[in-house]
């Protein structure tokens, strides 16, 4: 059985998933979830045997952006498994799978290898860049999901509205943790994408920094991250102030990922 | 003579507006001397907790309990500020009266249904009442129903298990916050009872020496420190004692809003903005409701509680309709019982008029006829008293029917017709 069926599999038992989220939404059937997260873990399993298998049978790995993809979803997967165990995460089920159905659906209309045979330094430069930036992707993505539902949460338990599925998500204390190691690590690896970066750039054009945008960009989205995680220790930038920020630097370095990877 | 309520609460007026109308234990006793001294009121009785204020009472009609009620709030220094209370204000005559207390005190109808709090805060009502002599029979039946009638709904029902009092609500939106409440530091202010109990709750989950007590008078803090409710703490350092605070819970009754959003927003920036949760019990509400604005601090009062109280109401529907018929099966016995005992005298009085009428005309006749064997007189007798019973029985009929007795002035006309004067019925 050729290993793309296993990828419309994963697929398919990740969308049922969505489903079973977005049904929990509508109908008051705890079950529902219990159906989801199975779903997830059972995808998950899968994901993680295919991708095995995928990678003993490539000649290289990550040498397409299905396997970065797929990476990314997985992060998230195992992410959302371990914080529904850990920390009840079971109501904001349908915020990671959304996130995790769309990497799965891209990495399977980006299959094409994205670099032939480049000499060394290059290829190692490009290599720990692209690893970098699909991690810390995937670890943004959830500071992301989590800063999405601390501030509904929070905007619930100040206008004193404590039903809904909002009363089922985690303490704002624990999204905000979450939201802040999330960044705080995801700050780590898109660092450590950002010095790669600049070795291939290098390597490639004599120049560090070259004229290119997104170059631009990442450094300007660097800098803003340095700075709220900075003035949150500093000078108390944690909860909503803090979060909203950090949110709409976020939405910009996701944007910035598809727009650069384009 | 009927049974009246007038009253406000947590349904019929907001927060802002129940503040003016509270009444702390001096305001009580004054309100209660002087409705008495007004003779409009035989009997009184007055509940003032966060949530409502009720004059309970024993008088000629609802309208009139009201009208007097008015006029001594407007006409003595008990409020501050006038107020059009009459969208605010409900009133209840007789068995709707009755069966108001018997839901208060059951706790059907407070903010968190099933809470235990109240049938103490009724209790106490009921002891000011006694001791400013206020109360008499009519009204002492009443409040020992109302607590026989809670103690049944109690053990009856399931309504007080699994409750979410004042005190767990508090804890739930401080987990709600917070998460895990074992390292957080609760500053309770004041030391009024709702706060001593929501504090008492917090202190199931913070680490023991996480609770500090301030209060303007240092002795009552130390008073509660002694009964293990947490460390007393002079209220001069309360700026350097909410920075530590991550739950602030207050119930003090300053009689305004003494904490306002200028000294929480100095308060916040030196916290570093670090969340917190303030519960404001005080009625009137010790904090400008505006602090809740500002971020990361989350204001709660004693309305906001009714959410959580919806909620745990469709929780218990069932164990609150069975709760509901007791109450209604008792306050129809108590209304029965009471229109009895309320016709009782007029009944005995009428009795007792046409058998002394009889007693007379008899001896009368029966010495006018010597000839009479003793078993004729007997048969006089006895048929005298068979035309007053049956004379009687209509009337007495009419007296013992509710409904009947139920339109206003029926004692009075009896009284009238049958000419029988107050002295006599008493």
């Amino acid at each position: 059985m050729n290993l793309h069926a296993f990828f419309i599999i994963i697929l398919a038992l990740y969308l049922a998933s969505t489903l079973c989220y977005i049904l929990r939404l509508i109908i008051d059937k705890p079950v529902l979830s219990v159906l989801g997260l199975r779903g997830v873990v059972l995808a998950a399993f899968l994901q993680t045997l295919t991708l095995g298998f995928h990678f003993l049978r490539a000649e290289e790995v990550f040498s397409t952006f299905l396997d970065y993809y797929q990476l990314s979803a997985l992060i998230l997967s195992y992410t959302f498994i371990i914080l529904c165990f850990k920390k009840r995460f079971y109501a904001s089920g349908l915020f990671f799978l959304i996130p995790i159905d769309l990497l799965i659906i891209l990495s399977l209309t980006h299959q094409n290898p994205y670099a032939l045979k480049i000499p060394w330094p290059l290829y190692g430069y490009l290599w720990t860049h692209l690893i970098s930036i699909f991690l810390s992707l995937a670890v943004f993505i959830v500071g992301m999901v989590s800063a999405v539902l601390f501030l509904i949460s929070e905007r619930n338990i100040k206008a004193k509205k404590l039903g809904g599925w909002v009363s089922r998500l985690p303490s704002l204390a624990v999204l905000d943790d979450i939201h802040y190691k999330a960044v705080t690590l995801g700050f780590v690896i898109f660092s450590l994408a950002i010095v790669t970066g600049a070795g291939y750039s290098k390597v490639l054009t004599g120049h560090y920094i070259s004229d290119d945008l997104k170059q631009g960009l990442s450094i300007i989205l660097w800098i803003f991250f340095a700075v709220i995680l900075n003035f949150r220790v500093r000078k108390g930038w944690q909860g909503h102030k803090g979060i909203l920020l950090s949110l709409i630097g976020l939405i910009a370095l996701v944007l910035l990922f598809f727009i650069g990877l384009k | 003579m009927n049974y009246v309520v007038v009253g406000i609460n947590h349904k019929s007026a907001p927060v802002n507006v129940r503040e003016k109308f509270a009444l702390d234990t001096n305001k009580a006793k004054l309100l209660l001397k002087r409705l008495y001294q007004g003779k409009k009121l035989r009997e009184l009785a007055v509940i003032s907790t966060c949530n409502r204020v009720e004059l309970y009472g024993v008088s000629g009609g609802v309208e009139e309990a009201k009208n007097e009620l008015y006029r001594v709030f407007y006409q003595s220094d008990m409020v501050d500020e006038k107020i059009e209370w009459d969208s605010y204000i409900y009133t209840h005559e007789n068995k709707e009266a009755i069966s108001h207390l018997f839901s208060v005190t059951s706790s059907l109808d407070s903010l968190i249904l099933g809470e235990n709090q109240i049938t103490k805060q009724v209790r106490d009502a009921y002891d000011l009442a006694t001791h400013t002599e206020v109360i008499g029979p009519y009204l002492n039946q009443l409040f020992h129903k109302a607590f026989f009638v809670a103690k049944r709904v109690k053990t009856e029902t399931d309504i007080s298990k699994g409750n979410i009092s004042v005190g767990s609500a508090g804890v739930l939106l401080a987990k709600k916050i917070f998460g895990k409440l074992t390292d957080k530091k609760v500053l309770l202010l004041g030391a009024g009872e709702i706060g001593e109990l929501v504090v008492r709750y917090l202190n199931d989950l913070v680490d023991s020496g996480n609770t500090f007590i301030m209060n303007r008078t240092l002795s009552k803090a130390q008073n509660l420190e002694v009964q293990n409710l947490g460390i007393a703490k002079d209220f001069q350092d309360f700026e350097e004692v909410i920075l530590e605070a991550d739950i602030v819970v207050s119930s003090m009754s300053a009689g305004y809003e003494f904490l306002d959003q200028d000294l929480f927003k100095k308060i916040m920036t030196k916290r570093k903005n670090r969340s917190l949760f303030v519960i404001d019990l005080g009625v009137p509400r010790n904090i400008d409701e505006t602090v809740g604005e500002l971020s990361n601090l989350y204001l709660y009062n004693v309305d906001d509680l009714k959410e959580i109280s919806e909620e745990n109401k469709q929780a218990r529907l069932e164990s609150l309709n069975h709760a509901k018929n007791i109450i209604e099966h008792e306050a129809n016995d108590f209304y029965d019982s009471f229109i009895g005992q309320k016709a009782r005298p007029t009944i005995a009085s009428l009795s007792q008029k046409f058998d002394r009428i009889r007693d007379n005309e008899v001896e009368k006749s029966l010495t006018k006829m010597q000839h009479l064997s003793d078993d004729d007189k007997k048969i006089i007798e006895k048929m005298s008293k068979a035309i007053v019973s049956k004379i009687l029985h209509d009337p007495i009929f009419l007296l013992k029917n509710e409904e009947e007795l139920s339109e206003p002035g029926v004692l009075e006309i009896v009284k009238k017709i049958f000419k029988l004067n107050d002295e006599e019925i008493k």
